[in-house]
C-alpha cells in the first residue's frame, strides 16, 4: 500500500514543475553573470524541494526548452502581453504592471538600461531579464515554405545511456528461482536509453520525438517490439492568424492557479520562490515521464484579448485490474491507475496500457494587460471503473469512469497590489478555491498571502495548485510568504504554512494538522563571496507506528533542518561551493535523530576553452532513513539529479562536458556512493551486494 | 595524579573519540588559542593545518610545537614544521609524534601550497602514518592524503576548505577502521587592523560536527592575546603570543570542564 501511495506521489510531483524553476535554470545553462549564483541557488532549492516527495527521477527537458526558445526569440518588450512576461516568473504582477504603465507614459523604451527607472526594477532583476527581452522592431514574418525549412530549421539530436556498475538483485537470478516466482528478476538489460529528437523553425513549427528505455526493460525483443518502452512526440504549428497554436501528440495543458487543469504547467510550492502560478496554456511536449501525460489534437485561437482552447486526448494507461469481463476478457473494474512507469518485471508487463483514457475540455480567457478572468471545464473517461480498496482515507476519493470538472479563475493589478483566485467543482459536488493577494508597498520588498480550501470530496485527478497533500482536496490553509532586500547585499525571505487536513490520510487516522517555516538570508560578503543560511522547521501529525494498541494514537512529528552554503567565485572560469546541512527530526518525546551532511563543489569552466568540469565530494552521516539528505548535483544536459543521503558514507561525481565541433557536444558522467556502515545498498530488486554503488552516463548532443 | 585518575582519563579520552587512530590535529600554539579554528589561516603551521595556506608563506620557516593534553605526560604532542619556498608557493615538511611506549603515533609528510591566481591558492599532502603498539600487537604504516584551498575574497574576508583523507583510507586490509576522512570549512574575518576572528565547521564522516570560533587581538607591537571555544566536546581556549624579529613565541591551553588544562606551546623561528 505504501508503495501505491508514493506511486501516486511520483505521479503528482512529476506535475509540480515549475516555469520559473526553468528559468532560472536557462539562466545557469547559459550566462556566466553575477546572479549567476543566485539563480543556481533557487534552481537547486526548487529541484530538492520537488524531490523530497517524490522517489523518481523527473523530466525537466520540456521546460529547459522553453527556455532556450525563449532565448532564441527573446520577448520584445515595446510590443509584448502580460501572458507573455508573465513566463519569467522571476517577475512579479506588480513589476510588469509598473513597466506597462512606464510605456504607457513615456512610450516606446529605446534602451534597456531604462528598466532601470522602472519601479521595482533593480540591477539584480534585470540581470536576470535580459537574455530573454529585446527593445527590437516588431518581430519579422517567417512563412513556412519548403526550402526555407529546410535551410533555417535547426535540429538537435540526444543520445543518453546510463548504467548502474555493480549488478543489482534483478539481473542476478537463475532459471529455478524465476520457476518459482516469475518476478524475481527484471526481463530486460541494467542499461537506461534515452534520445530526443527536436526540430524547430523560428518560433513558427516545431517536432520532435523523444524514447526512453529504463533499467530491467526489454530492448527490441519480448514485451517491447517497438525497442523503447515509451515514446513521446508532437508536431506544433505556432502562431498562424488567429490560430495561437495547434498541437498533434503530446502535450501539456494548465490554466489559472491550476485547481482545475494544471498538468505539469508550474509547481507552486511553498518554499520555491512565487506561491502564485505563471498563467499556462497548451504546449507541446516531449518529456519522458511517462505517467499522467495528454496526448491527441489541442489547439488555441487568439481573437483580440479572448483566448479559446480546447483539446483531446485520448490514450493507453496502465492500471491494476481487480475485475474483468469473464468472456470478453476487458478490464472492469481497477484498483489505481498510473503505475511507476517502470515495465520490468512480468507483472508490470501485463498491467502495460490495458486501460482507455479520453479527457477533452478547453478553456476560454479574456485577457488585457491588467485583467484576466477565466473558465474551464474539461472531460474524462476511462474504459474502466476505479474502485480503490475501501479504506476509510480513501473513502472521498476518486470512484468510477467518468468524471467533469469545472472552474474559474481570475487576476487583476492595482497599483502595487495583485491579487488572484481560482474556485473548482468535480462532477460529485465537490469545491475547491483558493484566493491570494501580493503587496509591494516598496520595491525592495513583496508580501504574498494566500488561502486555500480544498473540501474532502473534491476530485481532480489533474489538478496541481498550491498544497501540502500530492492531490488538491482535504486541505485548508494559509500561506505567507515575504521577500526583502534588507540593505545592498543582503535579502531576508521566508514563509509560512499552515494547514489542516479534515478528513483522514493515509497512515493517518485523525483529522490533522501542521506548519511549515522557513526564513533564509543570503549575504554578498563580496562581489565573489554568497552565503546563505537557512532554517526550516515542518511539523506535522501522523500514526505512532508500530504501535501494539488496537486504537491508533497521534503523534506530532518535527523536523528542523539547518543549512549553510557558501559560493566562491574564484575567477571567471572557477568556482567552488560548500555546503553543510544539519537535520534533526523528532517524534513524541523518545525519538530524536539526526543527519549531518558537508559536501565540496567545485566547477571549471576556463574561459574560450571547449570543455567544463564539475565535482563533487560529499560526508553524509545520518541516522536513519528518516533523517535523509537531499542535494542537488550536476548532470547531464536535461538531466538532472538530486541523490538522497542516509547512513554512513562518502559520495563522489565528476561530469565533463567537451565541445570538440560545434554540433557535437559529448557529456560523461561517474558518480560513486560509498558507505562505511552497510554492506548490501538497497532493498528488493535493485539491491547491490557490497559498500559501493557507482553510476555511469554517457550523452550525445548533435545539433544541425 | 594517581594511577586511577590517569586510567580514567586515558579511557575517558578514548571513549570521546572511540579509538579514533590517525585523527587530525591541529597543530601550533596559535591556533590553538583561537580555539584550534586554522583553516582561513596562512602560517607556517597550515603545513599541518591546511595546505593551501603555505601558498603566502614567505621565505624559509621552521617551528617546534608541544601540547600535553590534560596534563597526562601520555598523552602529548610533539610536532616539527620546516618550510622551504619554491615557485609560487611553499614546501612543508611535517613530523608528529603522538603517544607512549604502548601506543603512539609518527606522521612524517610533505606539503605543497601555491597561488593560482591574485586571490586563490591551493595545496596537497602525503602524509605517512606509523602506528606502533605495545610489543607483540604490531606496528603499522598508512598512508594518506589531504588537500586544501585558501581564498581570499576581499580585504577583510579569508575563506579556507580543508579535506582530510577524502578516499577514507583503509588502516590494514583485515581491517574495517579507517583513518578519519573529514572536510573543514571555515573564515577568517579580519575586523580592523588589530582584531581578527576565525570560525569554523568540521564533519567527520563518524562523528558530530565540531564548530569552532577564535578572536586574535594584537595588544601592543610585540604581544597578542587569543581567546575560543569549541563544541563536542565544549573547550574553552585562551593564549598569547609574542613576537621578537624573527622569533615567534606562543602560548595557548585549552580547558575542559572535568578533564582541565591542556597547554601548547610553539616557537618559530623565520630565516633571512
Amino acid at each position: 500500500m505504501a508503495y501505491l501511495l508514493l506511486k501516486k506521489e511520483v505521479e503528482n510531483n512529476i506535475l509540480r514543475i515549475t516555469i520559473q524553476l526553468i528559468t532560472v535554470l536557462s539562466i545557469t545553462l547559459t550566462s556566466n553573470s553575477a546572479a549567476q549564483n543566485v539563480s543556481a541557488d533557487f534552481i537547486e532549492q526548487t529541484i530538492e524541494k520537488l524531490s523530497e516527495n517524490t522517489t523518481k527521477e523527473i523530466d525537466f527537458s520540456d521546460h529547459a526548452d522553453e527556455f532556450e526558445q525563449l532565448r532564441n526569440h527573446p520577448i520584445n518588450i515595446n510590443n509584448t502581453t502580460f501572458n507573455e512576461l508573465n513566463q519569467l516568473s522571476f517577475l512579479n504582477e506588480i513589476q510588469i504592471n509598473n513597466l506597462f504603465l512606464y510605456i504607457q507614459t513615456y512610450g516606446t523604451i529605446f534602451s534597456l538600461s531604462e528598466l532601470l527607472a522602472i519601479d521595482g526594477f533593480d540591477s539584480m532583476t534585470i540581470q536576470k531579464t535580459l537574455p530573454f527581452i529585446s527593445i527590437g522592431s516588431p518581430p519579422q514574418k517567417h512563412p513556412i515554405r519548403v526550402k526555407e525549412l529546410f535551410s533555417y530549421g535547426r535540429s538537435e539530436l540526444i543520445i543518453r545511456y546510463q548504467q548502474v556498475l555493480q549488478k543489482q538483485k534483478g539481473y542476478v537470478f537463475n532459471d529455478s528461482l524465476l520457476d518459482k516466482n516469475p518476478n524475481a528478476g527484471y526481463v530486460g538489460s541494467p542499461q537506461k536509453y534515452v534520445f530526443r529528437y527536436k526540430y524547430s523553425f523560428y518560433d513558427r513549427l516545431s517536432f520532435g520525438i523523444s524514447g526512453e528505455k529504463d533499467p530491467g526493460e526489454e530492448f527490441f525483443r519480448g514485451s517491447q517490439p517497438t525497442g523503447m518502452d515509451f515514446y513521446s512526440g508532437y508536431l506544433s504549428l505556432t502562431n498562424t492568424g488567429i490560430l495561437k497554436n495547434v498541437t498533434l501528440g503530446n502535450f501539456r495543458a494548465g490554466f489559472g492557479q491550476g485547481l482545475v487543469l494544471g498538468s505539469g504547467i508550474s509547481a507552486a510550492v511553498p518554499g520555491t520562490g512565487s506561491i502564485r502560478r505563471a498563467s499556462g496554456s497548451i504546449r507541446p511536449s516531449i518529456s519522458t515521464n511517462d505517467v499522467a501525460y495528454l496526448r491527441g489534437v489541442a489547439s488555441t485561437l487568439r481573437i483580440k484579448n479572448l483566448e479559446i482552447s480546447v483539446f483531446y486526448s485520448d490514450h493507453k494507461l496502465d492500471a491494476n485490474p481487480i475485475n474483468s469481463d469473464s468472456l470478453t476478457r476487458e478490464i472492469l473494474q481497477i484498483s489505481s491507475m498510473n503505475g511507476s512507469g517502470y515495465h520490468r518485471l512480468p507483472k508490470e508487463i501485463q498491467n502495460k496500457n490495458n486501460i482507455r483514457e479520453r479527457i477533452y475540455g478547453g478553456n476560454l480567457n479574456y485577457r488585457n494587460n491588467f485583467f484576466s478572468i477565466g473558465a474551464t471545464a474539461f472531460r474524462s473517461h476511462w474504459s474502466a471503473s476505479l474502485d480503490p480498496r475501501s479504506y476509510p482515507y480513501n473513502r472521498f476519493s476518486f470512484k468510477g469512469n467518468e468524471n467533469l470538472n469545472i472552474g474559474s479563475d481570475f487576476q487583476f493589478v492595482v497599483r502595487n497590489i495583485y491579487v488572484f483566485g481560482e474556485l473548482g467543482r468535480s462532477m460529485n459536488g465537490g469545491i475547491a478555491w483558493l484566493l491570494g493577494g501580493q503587496f509591494s508597498p516598496d520595491p525592495r520588498m513583496a508580501f504574498t498571502l494566500l488561502y486555500r480550501n480544498y473540501q474532502r470530496n473534491y476530485q481532480d485527478l489533474l489538478s496541481n495548485a498550491i498544497g501540502q497533500n500530492s492531490a488538491n482536496a482535504n486541505e485548508t490553509g494559509f500561506v505567507f510568504t515575504f521577500n526583502a532586500k534588507l540593505f545592498p547585499g543582503f535579502v531576508l525571505s521566508g514563509y509560512a504554512d499552515l494547514f489542516q487536513f479534515p478528513w483522514l490520510k493515509y497512515q493517518v487516522d485523525f483529522s490533522t494538522h501542521g506548519s511549515e517555516y522557513q526564513i533564509q538570508g543570503d549575504y554578498s560578503a563580496s562581489k565573489y563571496v554568497l552565503m546563505s543560511l537557512r532554517l526550516r522547521i515542518k511539523s506535522k501529525q501522523a500514526n505512532i507506528s508500530g504501535s501494539q494498541d488496537p486504537i491508533s494514537h497521534l503523534a506530532e512529528s518535527k523536523t528542523i533542518a539547518l543549512r549553510y552554503q557558501l559560493d566562491w567565485s574564484i575567477s571567471s572560469s572557477l568556482q567552488m561551493k560548500n555546503r553543510f546541512d544539519i537535520l534533526e527530526n523528532r517524534k513524541d518525546i523518545t525519538y530524536k535523530h539526526y543527519g549531518y551532511l558537508i559536501s565540496q563543489g567545485l566547477r571549471l569552466k576556463p574561459v574560450m576553452k571547449t570543455y567544463s568540469l564539475a565535482l563533487l565530494y560529499a560526508l553524509f552521516d545520518t541516522d536513519s532513513y528518516n533523517e535523509r539528505i537531499y542535494t542537488y548535483e550536476n548532470d547531464v544536459l536535461y538531466g538532472y539529479s538530486v541523490p538522497i543521503f542516509y547512513g554512513k558514507g562518502i559520495r563522489f561525481s565528476l561530469l565533463a562536458d567537451w565541445s570538440p565541433v560545434k554540433w557535437l557536444t559529448l557529456w560523461m558522467k561517474y558518480a560513486q556512493t560509498f558507505y562505511t556502515d552497510r554492506n548490501v545498498i538497497g532493498t528488493g530488486l535493485e539491491e547491490v551486494e557490497g559498500n559501493t554503488k557507482s553510476e555511469l552516463t554517457f550523452q550525445l548532443r548533435f545539433r544541425f | 595524579m594517581d594511577l586511577r585518575g590517569l586510567i580514567l582519563i586515558f579511557l575517558f579520552v578514548i571513549s570521546t573519540k572511540c579509538l579514533a587512530v590517525g585523527e587530525l590535529n591541529v597543530i601550533g600554539a596559535r591556533a590553538a588559542g583561537m580555539a584550534f579554528s586554522s583553516v582561513a589561516l596562512s602560517d607556517e603551521w597550515s603545513a599541518f593545518n591546511n595546505p593551501g595556506g603555505l601558498a603566502r608563506i614567505k621565505g624559509y620557516q621552521a617551528g617546534i610545537y608541544f601540547e600535553n593534553r590534560f596534563l597526562v605526560k601520555e598523552i602529548s604532542l610533539k610536532a616539527l614544521v620546516v618550510t622551504i619556498p619554491v615557485w609560487k608557493g611553499s614546501f612543508g615538511l611535517i613530523l608528529l609524534h603522538n603517544g607512549f611506549s604502548l601506543y603512539s603515533e609518527i606522521k612524517g609528510g610533505v606539503a605543497y601550497g601555491m597561488s593560482l591566481g591574485k586571490y586563490f591558492s591551493a595545496g596537497v599532502q602525503l602524509n605517512c602514518l606509523r602506528i606502533s603498539q605495545a610489543e607483540g600487537y604490531g606496528n603499522k604504516n598508512v598512508f594518506s592524503f589531504e588537500i586544501g584551498a585558501q581564498f581570499k575574497a576581499s580585504e577583510h574576508l579569508t575563506l579556507g576548505v580543508h579535506i582530510v583523507n577524502p578516499v577514507a583510507t583503509r588502516i590494514s586490509r583485515n581491517s574495517s577502521d579507517r583513518l578519519p576522512a573529514l572536510i573543514r570549512l571555515g573564515l577568517l574575518w579580519k575586523i580592523s587592523e588589530d582584531l581578527l576572528t576565525t570560525v569554523e565547521a568540521e564533519k567527520d564522516l563518524l562523528h558530530k560536527p565540531v564548530i569552532r570560533a577564535g578572536v586574535e587581538y594584537h595588544l601592543v607591537k610585540p604581544l597578542f592575546a587569543r581567546v575560543g571555544i569549541l563544541t563536542n566536546p565544549t573547550t574553552f581556549t585562551f593564549g598569547a603570543g609574542l613576537e621578537f624579529g624573527s622569533f615567534k613565541l606562543d602560548l595557548a591551553s585549552g580547558y575542559h570542564l572535568i578533564l582541565g588544562y591542556s597547554p601548547q606551546a610553539s616557537i618559530t623561528y623565520r630565516f633571512k
